[in-house]
C-alpha cells in the first residue's frame, strides 16, 4: 500500500482527506503542522506529502525550505494543498511545483496524487 | 555667505519697495485702516469680506491666522494667511498686517491627502478581500469535501432524492467558490498586483482546448460551433492561463443566452495583433444595456427561476485581463440578433 502523509491544521479536512484516500488504498499518516510532520518523517517514510501552508508553529513554506535541507528526504514528492492561491511563485522559487487550491475536487485531488506518485 | 549692503536707502527708494512687493501690506490704527499698498488694495477688491475681517483681528500676534474667504462673484472658497505686527505709526500704536492668498498651496496639499487617503483605502480593501477569501475557501472546502464523499456514498447508501438534494448544495458550493475567485481576481486588477506571465502559444489550440469543457452542454442544447480561423496556428506571445480564463468567460456567456443557432470563436492573425472574437446568435443585448456591460456587478439579461446565475463580474475580469495584455474589447449586438465579442490582443 503507498503512504501518504497529510499536514495540516484543520482537523476536519485531514480526516476528510484521510476518508477519501483510504477508501482509495492509501496508508495514511497525519499531522497539524510542520514540525510535526518532521517528527512524523523520522519514522515513516510516505511516497507522497499532502501540505498545507497556513499552520502554526511550521508553516507550509517553513517546511520546503527545511525538507530541502534533509538529505534522506529528497525524493518524497510534495503536493501543496491551500486555501491561499496567491502563493504559487514563491513555492515554485523553492523548487516545488505541485499545487492545488482548496476548495479542491476530489477527483482532481486524487489524479494529481497518482501522477505523482507514479501509481 | 550673507551679502552686506552698505548705505540707508531713503524714503522715495522704501515707497518703491513697498509699492512693488507681491506682499500685503496693511496698516491699522484701532481697527480702522490707515494705509494699504497696491497689492493689498487688489486683495481687498478680490475679498470683500476681508478688510473687515483683518481689521478685526484685534490685538498684534505675530501669529499665523488663516482665513476662509469666498471670491468676489465666486462660489470657491480661497484661504488667507494673515499675520499682525505691532509698531507704531504717526505716533498711535498700529498693527501692520501682511497677508497672502495660500489656497493653490492647501488645494495641493489636500488633493495629495485625498490621494493618500484612497491609496490607504484601496489597501485596506485589497487586503480585507484577499484575506477573507482566503479564510472563506477553508470551511468550503471541508463543506464541499463532506458533501462529495456522502454523495461518493463513501459513508453508507444514500437515496436518490438525498442524492437530488445534495447535488444542490455542492452546486451551490461552486457557485460560491466562483464568486470568492473572482472577487480575488477583480480586487488583484483593480490594485494592479496581477502579472502577466508572457510565453510563446498557438492561439488556436488554446481556442479548441477552452471549447472542450462547453461539449456536454453545447450538445445538450443543440447548438452548433461554427469557427473561423485565419491560419491553422496562430502564434502569439500571452499569458496562457488568463486568456483562456478570457475565452472560458466570454464562451459561458454565450452558451448562457443562446438557445439555438450556433456559437463560435473567430481569430483573425494581422500584421501586430489578433482579432479574436466570441459569437452567438443568442438573445443579444438591448442598446441602451451596451454601454454597462463591462461594468462591475452589472448583470444584464439575468433570468429568475432556474438557469446558470453570474457574478456580475465576468465581463470586468475579461475586460482588466485583455487590457493587462495591451488589447481592446468591445461589443456589437443587438436584441435578439446575437451578440459578437471582439477583442485584440498585440502579438508581442
Amino acid at each position: 500500500m503507498k503512504k501518504v502523509l497529510i499536514i495540516d491544521d484543520e482537523a476536519d479536512l485531514v480526516e476528510l482527506l484521510k476518508a477519501r484516500l483510504e477508501q482509495h488504498q492509501y496508508e495514511i499518516s497525519t499531522a497539524f503542522n510542520g514540525e510535526e510532520g518532521f517528527q512524523v518523517l523520522e519514522k515513516v517514510r510516505p511516497d507522497l506529502i499532502i501540505l498545507d501552508v497556513a499552520m502554526p508553529k511550521v508553516d507550509g513554506y517553513m517546511f520546503v525550505q527545511q525538507f530541502k535541507q534533509r538529505e534522506n528526504l529528497q525524493g518524497i514528492p510534495i503536493l501543496i494543498l491551500t486555501a491561499k492561491n496567491t502563493l504559487h511563485e514563491l513555492f515554485e522559487a523553492e523548487g516545488f511545483y505541485d499545487y492545488l487550491v482548496k476548495p479542491f475536487e476530489a477527483e482532481i485531488l486524487l489524479a494529481r496524487i497518482e501522477e505523482l506518485i507514479g501509481r | 555667505m550673507i551679502p552686506h549692503f552698505s548705505g540707508a536707502l531713503n524714503s522715495d527708494e522704501y515707497r518703491v519697495l513697498i509699492e512693488l512687493s507681491r506682499n500685503a501690506m496693511a496698516i491699522f490704527v484701532q481697527g480702522e485702516l490707515k494705509y494699504a499698498n497696491p497689492v493689498a488694495l487688489q486683495v481687498f477688491a478680490q475679498f470683500p469680506n476681508l478688510l473687515e475681517k483683518i481689521s478685526s483681528l484685534a490685538v498684534p500676534t505675530e501669529e499665523v491666522v488663516r482665513l476662509s474667504l469666498p471670491e468676489n462673484g465666486q462660489n470657491q472658497e480661497h484661504v488667507l494667511e494673515c499675520q499682525t505686527t505691532e509698531l507704531n505709526w504717526q505716533g498711535a500704536p498700529a498693527a501692520l498686517a501682511n497677508f497672502h492668498d495660500v489656497s493653490e498651496y492647501y488645494q495641493v496639499q489636500s488633493i495629495k491627502s485625498e490621494i493618500r487617503e484612497q491609496k490607504r483605502v484601496d489597501r485596506i480593501k485589497d487586503e480585507f478581500v484577499s484575506t477573507v477569501s482566503h479564510e472563506i475557501r477553508t470551511p468550503l472546502s471541508i463543506i464541499r469535501e463532506t458533501t462529495s464523499q456522502i454523495l461518493d456514498g463513501l459513508h453508507g447508501e444514500i437515496t436518490s432524492a438525498q442524492k437530488n438534494f445534495l447535488s444542490k448544495t455542492l452546486r451551490n458550493i461552486d457557485r460560491l467558490t466562483k464568486i470568492i475567485n473572482d472577487l480575488l481576481d477583480i480586487s488583484k486588477i483593480e490594485s494592479g498586483k496581477i502579472e502577466i506571465r508572457r510565453e510563446k502559444v498557438d492561439l488556436v489550440s488554446l481556442v479548441r482546448d477552452s471549447l472542450v469543457q462547453f461539449t456536454p452542454q453545447i450538445q445538450k442544447k443543440g447548438l452548433q460551433v461554427l469557427n473561423s480561423f485565419s491560419h491553422p496556428h496562430i502564434e502569439i506571445s500571452i499569458d496562457k492561463d488568463k486568456i483562456t480564463q478570457v475565452f472560458i468567460n466570454l464562451l459561458s456567456n454565450s452558451l448562457k443566452f443562446t438557445e439555438q443557432g450556433h456559437i463560435g470563436v473567430g481569430l483573425k492573425e494581422w500584421d501586430n495583433f489578433v482579432e479574436c472574437s466570441v459569437m452567438d446568435t443568442g438573445v443579444g443585448v438591448a442598446s441602451e444595456d451596451l454601454s454597462k456591460l463591462f461594468n462591475k456587478f452589472i448583470q444584464i439579461g439575468r433570468t429568475d427561476g432556474p438557469g446558470q446565475k453570474g457574478t456580475g463580474l465576468g465581463l470586468a475580469i475579461c475586460k482588466g485581463l485583455i487590457e493587462l495584455h495591451g488589447g481592446k474589447i468591445w461589443v456589437q449586438s443587438e436584441r435578439g440578433q446575437g451578440t459578437q465579442m471582439i477583442f485584440t490582443l498585440p502579438k508581442t
